[in-house]
């Protein structure tokens, strides 16, 4: 993460009291992100810096280990389905994927719903 | 056995963005200032989603399954209180009685699609990546915020709970006011207060028993206000209760109760009022430092 930040900024040639000012992100966190002080940047940050950037927020989230690529394990249908759907209540894997089920059929149109 | 109260009470980082991106859409929605909030205006007013009853569909996904997978899908379908699809851009929100209730739940998944951090590009989910589980967690959290911004109408809600000395009966009435929940109201009501005062949830557990034999109840949530939060980080409150203890009575009694109470803290102890209810879930626990002067009986102050 502090690597892409620094870099970003050198491409950009700008300063840290610059990115404050576009961002108001305060220069001593941003500092303290591009030396790796500080980790764990709230994914609300990250969006600022990727549009100041101009750079694929979710570059940035790959980069703090927010996003990552779904294990065999997992499912990746499964868990694409489910994390585009963001649900409120805690559910067990099985129940997950049962909902994630239920969320493709709701995303059919209606003769494929009708056929299945 | 105590947790410190600092150990539990967060809001995330994200707090003021929340608060922004909530107000800008009360304010192009034309339902600022006014109460209820208006949730279905603010949706139409987002231009982005559909809420829809899922319900419809029920039938014709659960002819697809075999009984054994109906009955964890019905498990599941009961937990679920609304699911925001962010491909889609629409909101499901089982149809309900509980009026206040789904209006949370509609405000909740709003609160999913119009974040502008919780839109994740769908190519990375088509790619096979998903999103860290404290991730999805915060994301929930700060849907949470969201749909209380928009419910207690963000800082306005500031003034209206200050007028009132902290009781429940104030909680009540402001939940009323709001077409809100009580416990949100609690939640919402504690943390824009500007003296010292704080509240904490127990749940009753199923597993944990008391020497007597009796089912123990569990510290939950806690929240507290600014100046309380500041104040007594390190105040220890207990993390369980026994059936017998003076704040469950308002679960024995089906009424508020309240009292005093002495805790400890890091070099010290504080005396504070209690009120306490149960809402034939949770028990819900408020805390007063106490004032040296106690106007008995009044809800506004004065």
């Amino acid at each position: 993460m502090s690597t892409v930040l620094r870099r970003l900024r050198a491409l950009r040639g700008v300063t840290l009291r610059e990115v404050d000012a576009k961002t108001g992100i305060s220069n001593a966190y941003l500092s303290q992100l591009e030396k790796g002080g500080a980790t764990n940047p709230s994914p609300h940050l990250l969006r600022k810096l990727a549009d100041f950037y101009e750079v694929p927020y979710e570059s940035l989230l790959e980069a703090a280990g927010y996003l990552r690529p779904t294990t065999a394990s997992e499912g990746s249908g499964r868990v694409s389905a489910l994390q585009a759907a963001l649900m409120s209540a805690k559910l067990s894997d099985e129940e997950q994927a049962k909902v994630a089920e239920f969320i493709e059929f709701l995303r059919m149109p209606r003769s494929s719903r009708n056929e299945s | 056995m105590g947790t410190r109260f600092g150990s539990l009470v967060a809001r995330p980082s994200s707090e003021a963005s929340i608060a922004e991106v909530a107000e800008r859409l009360l304010r192009r929605a034309g339902v600022a200032g006014r109460v209820p909030t208006d949730v279905d205006a603010l949706i139409a007013s987002s231009q982005l989603v559909d809420v829809v009853d899922p319900a419809p569909f029920l039938e014709g996904f659960l002819a697809r399954l075999s009984a054994e997978a109906k009955d964890v899908f019905t498990s599941a379908w009961e937990k679920l209180r609304g699911i925001a699809d962010l491909r889609t851009r629409a909101i499901y929100v089982p149809a309900s009685t509980k009026v206040r209730q789904t209006l949370f739940v509609k405000a909740h998944e709003l609160g999913h699609q119009v974040l502008p951090w919780q839109q994740v590009n769908m190519a990375y989910w088509d790619d096979g990546h998903s999103l860290s589980p404290e991730v999805t967690e915060l994301f929930d959290q700060e849907a949470n915020l969201f749909a209380a911004d928009v419910i207690f109408q963000g800082k306005r809600f500031l003034h209206r709970a200050r007028q009132y000395v902290p009781t429940f009966d104030a909680v009540f009435s402001l939940a009323d006011e709001h077409g809100a929940s009580r416990h949100s109201t609690l939640w919402r009501f504690v943390e824009e207060q500007d003296e010292l005062v704080a509240a904490a949830t127990y749940w009753p557990s199923r597993y944990t028993f008391d020497r007597e034999g009796l089912p123990v109840l569990w510290l939950g949530k806690l929240v507290g206000s600014p100046r309380f939060k500041a104040r007594f980080g390190t105040l220890e409150l207990p993390s369980e209760l026994s059936p017998n203890h003076p704040w469950v009575a308002a679960r024995n009694l089906g009424s508020v109760c309240e009292g005093d109470v002495t805790l400890v803290e890091v070099g010290g102890q504080t005396q504070f009022q209690w009120h306490s209810w149960w809402n034939q879930y949770s028990l819900f626990v408020m805390l007063r430092r106490k004032p040296r002067l106690s106007l008995v009986g009044r809800i506004i102050k004065p």
